[in-house]
């Protein structure tokens, strides 16, 4: 476990310095310092705006962070050859693979913590003096819920990282993305279909393909009048669904890996 | 001796893409490295030298046949512990200085922080990197020589029992390669076991006990340094050499510099051109024993001139090395 | 590669089996509605799995695309601008598209809905201002949408209860849109929700349940103003709503009370409902008539009937139900496509069915008079409604027409002797000239008090003066009663687009619900039309329970679309 903490403290330190991720990171928190000059464009509670621009903000900024991070991390290893002197080392495979993914979890924990920080600060302001205010700790249900998201995602890009090049890896892990926030609409499909295979098929896709929708959490943020019925029991759920599906991704990917010639 | 790296009828196929076709990187390899020894392993590009070093390694997987490390299989994770490996031309995070690379490397070994630390200030010393204008340097503004040091640092690190060394010289300076030479050396010195891949041959037939080359993946030649460069050939100098003679040994690409012609010729055959040139009134100016270069052999292998290579050397396959035929000597006609 | 995996590490590969029995057990609960739909985590998507009672609302597959956007609410709140901005220029026709994308987008944006709906069913209207009917089942199908998206609110419910009360006039349909606000949603506004539910009940005939939900709404105030923390604005809302509430709760119990009796000693009133409908000129029908709407005097029933403790009510004496020729009750006027119904709920979409003509107008009813000989009335160059006193007196204005008809004499002149006052018309002369204040008990004069009161008057001269003559107050010397009349010319000319006249049979509906008739009228006739008749057009089929007035006219197109003046119905 200490290598595997060893190579993500390292990948933590060497994805920091990505230009492209800083990138992001920045452009993230500069829009939603800048969510403040939209108020003059929409009738909606200005606060409304500020909340929902913040969250999608960051679900977008942390889309491409962690795509553009994960479906790189291995194959960048292979092809310059750095994998040769770390492997040759008494690293076991999946120590390399565990510590190159929790070191990505690291790198998209700082970047979503900052993007949130931003956020809250931004919505704490907004409510200054405002009546009804609420805590904007609140906030942090949806930056956990945008969190397992990502952490689900990374461990999709990850996985697919060990046996297809970082091209089709992107797109491929992008096409799943978009599927799986649209699991309600399979899923419905599925139950209104009149044909059976296509039924087994959709209801297949429905339950193979990461469902990212299940983590579509700003509604009740932004609406104060909308409230679950079990909050606490969704949330758990959706995190336990998270940590398990990426937990078998993780471990695919290191039966994969273990075969793989570097 | 007992064995550090043992490999037994060795394949490693890779299919060829749109065709139903193998290639074999490997081709039934079969070698024993001793303890204590630096073995040479050489090989034209694309030879299947590192495909066999990724094989002992563990970082691919043999499609037939086995290979031992240090009494294990290839990639047996206690092994690596005594085990170092220095790629050719090695990458290192750019980011990150020399100290932080080997430190980084220590920490894989288990070592703790501070421990790895330590340990890193030392190598970085030993390879003279310790300078001050180099110290805070990240890889990324070092040039080849300085990353070779670097990947040879984190090699010394665990203090191993064998080392890979895959073209270690590779696009040094001379000065650079002396010093790693010297290194090398001292290694040997300090009866490590290396595997040495190189295409400095000089180096090798300073370095190394023994060597092998393989060329298509197929070994083609095993020895001793004495074995493969031992001397096999005179150099015969000749003045006013007879005609006949002179026709037989410049077939065998003897040259003529004014009176004197001189001559390569096997050791067997020296008395008898000898006796022909007395018989025939030649003075002869001098008999030098012509020790063989690495690189002819290596040439000649892959140049497939294989049957002018003699002395206790392994058969590979169906081209003999061995000249037994007394017969086939022509110059033993032309002293008789 | 990942067979030889799977063979070379059977433990590891063995944990897959359990991560994937978890991953689609997590997976199976979330896919529950409760746990994900309600309210709009996610909203339904394309068929409907909205609650039965609400019908179809569902959305297109496009939403879900719009799901994966983060920044939904901030572009619908741009689209909305947008569309105020239509709103504003009085080009309906573009927001509606918007309404849709908007709500795809942002499904629990409740003000959408209520805008939207409010558009669909009042603004768009012909030259004239009359609502296109045509729209209200896609109105009611967006606020199903809107209930289907938020049913954990009341907010979308209430919007429905009031646009089914007030445009659709489905009072049984208003009663269950208010209900499920209630049922849904345990923090529901007590005056927005209950209020209404209770008008909602009294309307569809349930007078016991109106009495329950006041006492509900009573109730629920006050459990309001109990919970802690709550604001001065709110302390104050659930005041005035238990102060109304049990004003509502009195009147209702008063009429509950007192109309069935009151109703049955009065008898029957013959409306004698007579129409005559003329087209005028092309797409241009004028419709006119007259009939006996006969009501009390408003505000009596309750008059001097008060509660004690908030929960009694005691019923002091009966209500006064002086009844005479109203102002005021609606008649209906409906040109539709023969036998059209209202569709029952769809899915909302912004294209109605073009070739539907349907026209809807109301028709107040104004003008009835009478005097008794020897009663009261006011002398006026021209016929118009009695200042508010007189009314309260049922002291009609008579015009010079009537005037002659009746021969009436000023009031001075008649007080000296120069006309007989009838005992009503004592009491008219009474309550005019010595008015009760509002909150008198009891509101009127009883019989037993005129005598004094009226001798007293006789020798008032300036009260005569002050009260009566400066009235131009009269007595009759001969009784005379008029029907109140009604007259609509209703132009369709002017909205080819929405009276195509595409079919080829037409209907004429004229109708009046005594459910809707105000409380002065239903004082008299009762909420369901017990006490009034009508020898031709009495029907008690086409609302089962309710004794309606109702006149269908079948026309065909040439009737409506001839040119020149043709009478097309007279009845």
């Amino acid at each position: 476990m200490n290598t595997t903490m060893v190579i993500a403290r390292n990948t933590i330190s060497e994805a920091l310095r990505k230009k492209i991720l800083n990138a992001f990171l920045m452009v993230g928190v500069v829009l939603i310092a800048f969510t403040f000059i939209f108020q003059q464009f929409a009738p909606r509670q200005e606060l409304t705006l500020v909340k929902g621009m913040g969250l999608g903000i960051i679900s977008l900024a942390g889309l491409f962070i962690t795509v553009i991070l994960c479906i790189n991390l291995v194959p960048t290893e292979v092809e310059r050859r750095t994998i040769y002197t770390i492997l040759a080392k008494p690293v076991r495979r999946y120590e390399f693979l565990l510590g190159k993914f929790f070191g990505a979890l690291g790198t998209l924990g700082i970047n979503i913590g900052l993007m949130g920080l931003a956020f809250v600060i931004a919505v704490a302001v907004k409510q200054i003096g405002a009546e009804n205010a609420v805590s904007p700790l609140i906030l942090f249900k949806g930056i956990l819920m945008i969190a397992m998201q990502m952490l689900l995602l990374a461990a999709l890009a990850m996985f697919f990282s060990t046996f297809v090049t970082p091209l089709v890896n992107f797109f491929l892990t992008m096409v799943l993305f978009v599927i799986g926030n649209l699991s309600s609409y399979t899923l419905d499909l599925a139950k209104n279909s009149q044909v059976v295979i296509v039924k087994y098929v959709l209801l297949g896709v429905h339950y193979v393909v990461p469902n990212f929708g299940n983590f579509q959490y700003t509604n009740p943020l932004l609406q104060p009048d909308v409230v679950v019925k079990n909050e606490t029991l969704f949330l758990t759920q959706n995190c336990a669904y998270a940590v398990a599906f990426a937990t078998a991704l993780m471990v695919l990917a290191i039966l994969v890996f273990d075969r793989r010639e570097v | 001796m007992a064995a550090a790296i043992e490999i037994t009828n060795l394949t490693k196929q890779y299919p060829v893409p749109m065709k139903r076709e193998v290639v074999n990187a490997v081709d039934d390899l079969t070698l024993t490295v001793g303890e204590g020894e630096i073995f040479g392993f050489l090989g034209a590009n694309g030879a299947g030298k590192t495909t066999t070093i990724k094989i002992l390694l563990g970082l691919i997987y043999a499609t037939s046949g086995d290979a031992n490390v240090l009494g294990a299989p290839a990639g047996d994770i206690v092994v690596k512990h005594k085990i170092a490996y220095l790629p050719e031309s090695p990458y290192f995070y750019e980011h990150m200085t020399a100290r932080e690379i080997v430190t980084f490397y220590a920490q894989l070994f288990g070592m703790h922080r501070e421990e790895a630390k330590k340990k890193a200030d030392e190598l970085v010393d030993f390879v003279g990197l310790g300078g001050k204008s180099d110290v805070n340097k990240p890889v990324s503004e070092f040039s080849k020589g300085m990353r070779q040091r670097v990947g040879i640092a984190q090699s010394l690190i665990n203090d191993p029992t064998l080392l890979f060394y895959d073209e270690p010289t590779s696009g040094l300076d001379a000065i650079a390669r002396r010093d790693i030479r010297d290194l090398m050396l001292e290694l040997k010195r300090q009866g490590k076991t290396m595997f040495l891949s190189s295409h400095q041959l000089e180096d090798v037939e300073l370095v190394c006990h023994r060597a092998s080359i393989i060329h298509k993946g197929k070994l083609q030649v095993l020895g001793t340094m004495d074995e493969l460069l031992g001397g096999e050939r005179v150099e015969l100098k000749l003045e006013n050499t007879p005609a006949e003679l002179t026709a037989k040994l410049s077939a065998d690409g003897a040259i003529r510099t004014g009176d004197v012609l001189t001559a390569s010729v096997l050791r067997d055959d020296v008395s008898a051109v000898i006796d022909a040139a007395r018989v025939g009134n030649a003075n002869v100016v001098s008999v030098v024993p012509m020790k063989r270069r690495l690189e002819d052999i290596f040439v000649e292998i892959v140049g497939g001139r294989l049957d002018k290579v003699s002395g206790s050397l392994i058969s590979t396959g169906d081209r003999p090395l061995v000249n037994n035929d007394a017969t086939a000597n022509p110059y033993k006609e032309i002293a008789q | 590669m990942l067979r030889e995996a799977f063979a070379k590490n059977p433990k590891l590969a063995g944990t897959l089996i359990p991560l994937t029995a978890a991953v689609i057990a997590m997976q199976a609960i979330n896919d529950r509605d409760d746990m994900r739909r309600q309210p709009a985590i996610e909203p339904k998507s394309v068929k409907n799995a909205a609650t039965a009672s609400f019908g179809g609302a569902g959305l297109p597959f496009e939403y879900s695309l719009a799901a994966l956007s983060g920044f939904r609410q901030v572009i619908a709140g741009l689209l909305w601008v947008r569309s105020d901005a239509f709103f504003h220029s009085g080009n309906y026709d573009a927001i509606l598209p918007m309404i849709r994308l908007i709500t795809w987008l942002d499904p629990n944006w409740l003000d959408v809905y209520a805008t939207g709906a409010w558009h669909l069913m009042y603004n768009f209207t012909d030259t004239d201002q009359r609502s296109d009917r045509r729209y209200l089942p896609v109105g009611l199908a967006l606020l199903d949408e809107g209930i289907a998206n938020n049913s954990k609110v009341f907010d979308v419910y209430k919007e429905k209860g009031w646009n089914m009360f007030d445009k659709v006039r489905d009072y049984n349909g208003a009663v269950k849109a208010y209900q499920g606000a209630l049922a849904n949603d345990p923090d529901a506004e007590v005056n927005q929700v209950v209020h209404p539910l209770a008008h909602s009940f009294e309307r569809a005939g349930m007078v016991g349940e109106a009495i329950a939900t006041w006492d509900d709404a009573i109730k629920r105030h006050q459990d309001w103003m109990k919970r802690p923390g709550i604001t001065d604005e709110v302390k104050v809302r659930n005041e005035m709503g238990v102060r109304n509430a049990t004003k509502n709760r009195s009147i209702m119990q008063i009429r509950k009370a007192l109309r069935p009796g009151n109703i049955a000693a009065l008898g029957q009133v013959d409306t004698d409902f007579h129409v005559t409908v003329t087209r005028t000129k092309s797409k241009v029908i004028k419709v006119e008539g007259n009939w006996n709407l006969i009501g009390s005097i408003k505000d009596t029933f309750d008059a001097g009937v008060f509660e004690k403790d908030g929960n009694t009510v005691k019923v002091l004496g009966k209500g006064l139900t002086l009844d005479g020729p109203v102002n005021g009750c609606r008649v209906d006027v409906r040109l539709q496509d023969e036998g059209y119904k209202m569709p029952e709920f769809g899915s909302f979409s912004f294209e109605v069915d073009p070739t539907i003509t349907l026209m809807q107008d109301i028709v107040t009813t104004s003008g009835g008079r009478q005097v008794e000989a020897g009663g009261a009335f006011i002398a006026t160059p021209r016929a118009g409604n009695a200042e508010a006193i007189a009314e309260s007196a049922k002291v009609y204005n008579l015009a010079p027409k009537d005037q002659a008809i009746v021969s009436g004499v000023p009031v001075a002149q008649a007080l000296a002797g120069g006309a007989t006052i009838s005992a009503r018309g004592q009491w008219q002369l009474v309550t005019i000239a010595y008015p009760k204040a509002f909150n008198a008990y009891p509101r009127y004069y009883t019989q037993a008090e005129i005598p004094a009161m009226f001798a007293k008057l006789r020798g008032d001269a300036k009260t005569i003066a002050d009260k009566l003559t400066k009235r131009n107050v009269h007595i009759a010397r001969k009784g005379m009663y008029a029907p109140g009349t009604f007259r609509r010319e209703i132009d369709m000319s002017k909205d080819p687009k929405m009276y195509g006249f595409k079919g080829d049979k037409f209907e004429l509906i004229l109708s009046v619900n005594p459910r809707t008739a105000p409380d002065f009228v239903q004082d008299r006739i009762g909420w369901n039309g017990e006490g009034w008749n009508d020898k031709k057009y009495l029907d008690d089929k086409t609302n089962p329970g309710v004794r309606m007035i109702r006149v269908r006219i079948p026309l065909t197109k040439e009737d409506i679309l001839g040119s020149g003046e043709k009478e097309l119905f007279k009845g």
